[in-house]
């Protein structure tokens, strides 16, 4: 990962650990259950959870399998995921300080790698994906969620655009046919893809857990002002008590290791 | 709480076991445990990449172990006393 970036994604999880312990977006979060569902993590497994930030997807499938690994970039976050894997009495869980996209483990160690809303902040993700790939065993299965958007290039870049004002740390976001490509082109063979997953945010919360500034709040509710027709579906914002409410779309998508 | 066995087994230099820059072999990036169990060696004969444990987290990025590549095991800091 460029230094420039690992040091944003540092600078701003290091910042907001608590509030990612807490989001409901993140603790919750429709996603969860069609991952473990879809998964069907079994009780031999070790598994590895990538971008682990607070822990909730290594704290999800710690109790059906052997082993989890939870892994970031900060140390912070991993302070945070160690912590509620040991109030929630959880002595599978261990973290690792660890860059994506290239891990600290010998090939085929993983029978489960997850990567859950982490996948965006990633520089080169190929490169991750080729490391997903690596550390899994033949069959293992990569679970993973993140956010979409839509395929049309200039609303994309307009989508990542207003991602990128108010997190400098995230990267990209793709369309879903790119992400099951990404993994296809890596030898991961795309078993599931879920259909949208709508999650609705109330702006002010979704702005002040990355801590946007006052000026930079004006210039996002400006853009979704005069969104491009294409993202209007995805956003769908609505405006009510006094306040910004929009959506932005998740999938989930697990892939088998050839 | 010590690291468990098993978990230690699998772990490798990232800088030697990932992307371009691996090294040859079929198992490369092994890596020693020195120390008191508080720091990661790696193996490779022309790496020397170190990797603390600090607060019980291994620290494993490239950057971290690059910045102990020319230090002696024997002048390694405690990881528990070292700053960021």
């Amino acid at each position: 990962m460029s230094d420039e970036l690992k040091s944003k994604v540092q600078s701003q999880f290091g910042a907001s650990a608590d509030s990612y312990a807490t989001s409901s977006v993140h603790a919750k979060g429709d996603s969860l259950p069609v991952l473990l569902a879809q998964v069907k993590p079994q009780p031999h497994w070790r598994a590895l959870d990538v971008g682990t930030g607070a822990g909730h997807t290594a704290l999800l499938f710690a109790p059906h399998v052997a082993q989890v690994i939870a892994s970031d970039l900060t140390e912070q976050m991993l302070a945070k995921a160690a912590e509620l894997a040991a109030r929630q009495g959880l002595a599978n869980v261990q973290t690792r300080r660890a860059d994506s996209e290239a891990l600290p483990f010998d090939d085929a160690s993983f029978d489960l790698v997850t990567c859950r809303l982490a996948f965006h902040h990633f520089p080169n993700p190929r490169q991750a994906v080729a490391e997903f790939a690596r550390v899994l065993k033949p069959g293992g299965v990569l679970g993973f969620t993140d956010n979409v958007t839509v395929p049309q290039k200039k609303a994309a870049a307009y989508y990542n655009a207003y991602e990128k004002l108010r997190d400098p740390s995230h990267h990209w976001v793709y369309p879903q046919a790119r992400l099951e490509d990404m993994f296809a082109a890596a030898g991961l063979r795309v078993e599931f893809s879920s259909k949208i997953l709508m999650k609705e945010l109330e702006f002010q919360e979704w702005a002040n857990r990355q801590h946007v500034s006052e000026a930079n709040k004006i210039k996002l509710l400006e853009m979704m002002r005069n969104l491009p027709p294409e993202l209007e579906p995805l956003f769908a914002p609505r405006w009510a008590d006094g306040t910004l409410y929009f959506s932005l779309w998740e999938v989930v998508i697990v892939a088998r290791k050839g | 709480m010590p690291l468990p066995a098993d978990l230690l087994e699998i772990l490798r230099c990232p800088y030697c076991v990932s992307g371009d820059t691996r090294k040859p072999g079929d198992d490369p990036g092994r890596l020693q445990l020195v120390l008191q169990e508080t720091w990661f060696v790696c193996q490779e004969p022309d790496c020397g990449r170190k990797y603390p444990i600090r607060e019980n987290i291994p620290v494993m990025l490239i950057e971290e172990g690059t910045k102990w590549m020319n230090t002696p095991v024997a002048n390694l800091p405690q990881p528990g006393k070292m700053v960021d």
